[in-house]
C-alpha cells in the first residue's frame, strides 16, 4: 500500500502580497509504508515546506497529499489536518528547543495526553519512550533544562516517540550532536524503524546518512524532485550531484577513486562495511 | 500567520520619503501626530487628509500596505468611535435612551476621532514603511544625544532599541517554529475554550523565554569577546548626514502648520 502519496503538490508562502514566494511546484511522490525515505537537496530547495506538508502544519496551495486514507488538499478543514498530525510524528531541527514542562517525564506525556490519553496510559507510554532513547529512568522526575543537549534532544525525540506514530519524520535529528551522538541517535531511527514497522522520513545535508539507512532518495533542486531512487542509483553520479549542490558520501568517493586505479564493484559499495568486504575480498584474490 | 504583522516591515522603494534622514522623519511624523489635535473642523481635516494622501502616495509603496496597517486597528477605532458618539453631549439631540444619547456634536466629535485615528496610523506607517528599524534607532539615539547631560543612558537605551529590533523577526520566526512543533505533538491553538486556549499559550511561552534567554547570554558574550566595554569613546559606522532635502521637508510642514493655524482662527 503507498503510504504517502503527493499528488501534483504545490506550495506558495504569502500569495497575492508582494512577499511572494513559491516554494514547492509540482511534487509528485509517492512513499511505501514502512520504508526509510531520506529527502536531500540544498538549503532552501523546499525540503522543510514538503515535510510541514506532510504533518499538516502547512495546507498545501494546489495538488493534494494523501497520507493513508487522509487526503488534505487547499481546502481541507483544520480538523482534517489535526487527524493527519496523529499519525504522523515529527522531530523538527533542534527539537530541545521545544520542551517546556516542569520535568522529562511530563514534557515526553505531553504530546500523549494531547492524543487524548489519560494520564497513566501517557506516563506509561512516556516511560516506554525514555527506554527506546536510552534515557535513565532516574531522569523522569528532573526538569529538561537541567540535562546537557545531547539528553535535551533525547527528551524531545521521546516526546515524538510517545505519540507513536505510523510515520515519523526526522528533520536534521543529528544537527549540533557530536560524533558519537550522531551515530547512536541514527542507529535508533534505524533500529525502530525494523522493528516498529515505521515509516521514517529523513531530511539530511548528511549523505552518508542517507546512503547508510535510507531504501529511497528524494533529491529535491529548487522547489521541485530532481530524481528519486534507491542510494545507488542516485549516488553513482558525482557529476550529476555536484550539479544539484549536493556532496558525495565519503565512501561512494573513495570506491570511485579506487575504480580509477583498477578495483571493480558489484555492486557499487554505499556503506563502509560494503566497500571494506568487498575491497578486502579483491585485494585477498589479488594477492594469489 | 505572522507574515501579516506589518510592525518593523520596510519595503524599498528608493522614493524621496525614503532618502530623507531618519531623523527629520522621527520628528516630523510625531510633530504631524501633534498638529493633527489641533484641527478642529472639517475644512481643516480635509486639508491634512489631502497631505497624508500626497505623503503616501510619494512614498510609491503599494495602498494595500497602508490598509494592512489600519486593520488590525479597526476596532479599536470602531469602538472608541461609538463611545464617543453615544456619550457626547450638546446640540440637537436626534435619539437617546437612559443615559444613551445621538446628538449633533456627538457625530461630529466620532467623525474628528475618526479622522485622527486614520491619519495618525497613515503617517506612521509612512514612518515605518520607509525607514530600516536600524535607521530609526539611530535616529533615536541622535536625537536623545542631549539627555546624556541630564545623566539619562542614551547609549544603553539606543543599543537595546536597535538589538530589540534586530531580534523581533528572529523571535517571530522562532514563535512560528515553536509553535509548529507544539502543534505537531497535538496542541490545537484555534479551537476550544478560551481557557484552553490561553492554556495553549503556555507551550509557546516557556520555550520562547528560555530560547531568548539563552539568546542574550550568547550575544553578550560574543559582544564582550569583540571588545565591546560600553557605549563611552565608540565611533559609528552609520553616520546620520542632514541634507537640504530635510530642510525642504521640515519647511512644508511649517507651511502645513501656518495653514492650519490659518483655518482654525478664519474659519
Amino acid at each position: 500500500m503507498a503510504e504517502i502519496e503527493f499528488n501534483q503538490v504545490g506550495f506558495v508562502y504569502q500569495p497575492g502580497t508582494p512577499f511572494e514566494a513559491t516554494a514547492l511546484t509540482d511534487i509528485n511522490l509517492t512513499i511505501e509504508s514502512n520504508t526509510y525515505t531520506a529527502i536531500v537537496g540544498h538549503t532552501g530547495s523546499g525540503k522543510s515546506t514538503l515535510i510541514q506538508l506532510l504533518d499538516g502544519l502547512l495546507k498545501p496551495t494546489s495538488g493534494s497529499v494523501t497520507v493513508g486514507k487522509i487526503t488534505v488538499g487547499h481546502d481541507s478543514s483544520n480538523q482534517q489536518l489535526a487527524k493527519l498530525r496523529q499519525h504522523v510524528g515529527i522531530v523538527f531541527q533542534f527539537p530541545e528547543s521545544q520542551l517546556f514542562e516542569e520535568t522529562v517525564l511530563k514534557d515526553i506525556a505531553f504530546g500523549p495526553k494531547n492524543l487524548g490519553k489519560t494520564n497513566e496510559e501517557a506516563e506509561q507510554l512516556a516511560n516506554q519512550a525514555m527506554r527506546l532513547v536510552g534515557l535513565d529512568a532516574s531522569l523522569a522526575s528532573h526538569s529538561p533544562f537541567e540535562l546537557s543537549g545531547g539528553q535535551m534532544r533525547r527528551v524531545a525525540i521521546a516526546g515524538v516517540l510517545a505519540m507513536q506514530p505510523q510515520i515519523l519524520i526526522l528533520d536534521e535529528p543529528t544537527a549540533g550532536l557530536d560524533p558519537r551522538g550522531q551515530r547512536e541517535i541514527m542507529e535508533l531511527f534505524a533500529q525502530l524503524q525494523q522493528q516498529q514497522q515505521l515509516t521514517v522520513i529523513l531530511v539530511t545535508h548528511q549523505m552518508e546518512d542517507a546512503a547508510k539507512y535510507a531504501d529511497q532518495v528524494v533529491v529535491m533542486n529548487h522547489g521541485a524532485v530532481v530524481k528519486t531512487g534507491a542510494p545507488r542509483e542516485i549516488f553513482i553520479e558525482p557529476k550529476w550531484l555536484q550539479a544539484n549542490h549536493l556532496m558525495v558520501p565519503k565512501t561512494t568517493a573513495f570506491a570511485q577513486a579506487l575504480q580509477h586505479h583498477g578495483f571493480k564493484f558489484d555492486p557499487f559499495p554505499m556503506t563502509v562495511a560494503e566497500l571494506t568486504a568487498q575491497v578486502s575480498q579483491q585485494l585477498e584474490s589479488g594477492a594469489q | 500567520m505572522f507574515s501579516k504583522v506589518l510592525f518593523g516591515r520596510y519595503v524599498p522603494t528608493n522614493s524621496f520619503i525614503h532618502r530623507l534622514d531618519p531623523r527629520a522623519k522621527l520628528v516630523l511624523s510625531f510633530y504631524f501626530i501633534v498638529i493633527i489635535f489641533f484641527a478642529n473642523s472639517w475644512l481643516a481635516y480635509a486639508f491634512l487628509g489631502l497631505f497624508t494622501l500626497v505623503v503616501i502616495l510619494s512614498t510609491k509603496v503599494k495602498l494595500g500596505f497602508f490598509w494592512d496597517g489600519i486593520k488590525p486597528l479597526i476596532w479599536i477605532i470602531l469602538f472608541t468611535v461609538i463611545l464617543q458618539m453615544l456619550f457626547s453631549n450638546g446640540g440637537h439631540i436626534y435619539w437617546h435612551w437612559g443615559i444613551f444619547s445621538i446628538t449633533q456634536f456627538g457625530l461630529i466629535n466620532g467623525g474628528y476621532i475618526f479622522c485622527r485615528f486614520l491619519l495618525i496610523i497613515c503617517m506612521s506607517t509612512v514612518l515605518t514603511l520607509t525607514t530600516p528599524p536600524l535607521l530609526i534607532a539611530d535616529a533615536v539615539e541622535s536625537l536623545m544625544k542631549p539627555l546624556i547631560k541630564i545623566k539619562v543612558p542614551v547609549y544603553e537605551i539606543a543599543l537595546m532599541l536597535s538589538i530589540a529590533l534586530r531580534f523581533v523577526p528572529t523571535l517571530l520566526d522562532e514563535t512560528q517554529k515553536i509553535m509548529n512543533a507544539q502543534r505537531a505533538r497535538g496542541v490545537d491553538f484555534s479551537t476550544g475554550s478560551i481557557w484552553k486556549r490561553i492554556k495553549s499559550v503556555i507551550p509557546i511561552l516557556i520555550p520562547l523565554f528560555i530560547s531568548a534567554f539563552n539568546r542574550a547570554d550568547e550575544l553578550a558574550t560574543a559582544m564582550e569577546a569583540r571588545g565591546y566595554r560600553g557605549g563611552e569613546g565608540r565611533s559609528k559606522f552609520r553616520i546620520l548626514q542632514w541634507h537640504g532635502k530635510d530642510t525642504a521637508a521640515c519647511l512644508v510642514m511649517v507651511v502645513v502648520t501656518i495653514v492650519l493655524v490659518g483655518v482654525r482662527l478664519y474659519s
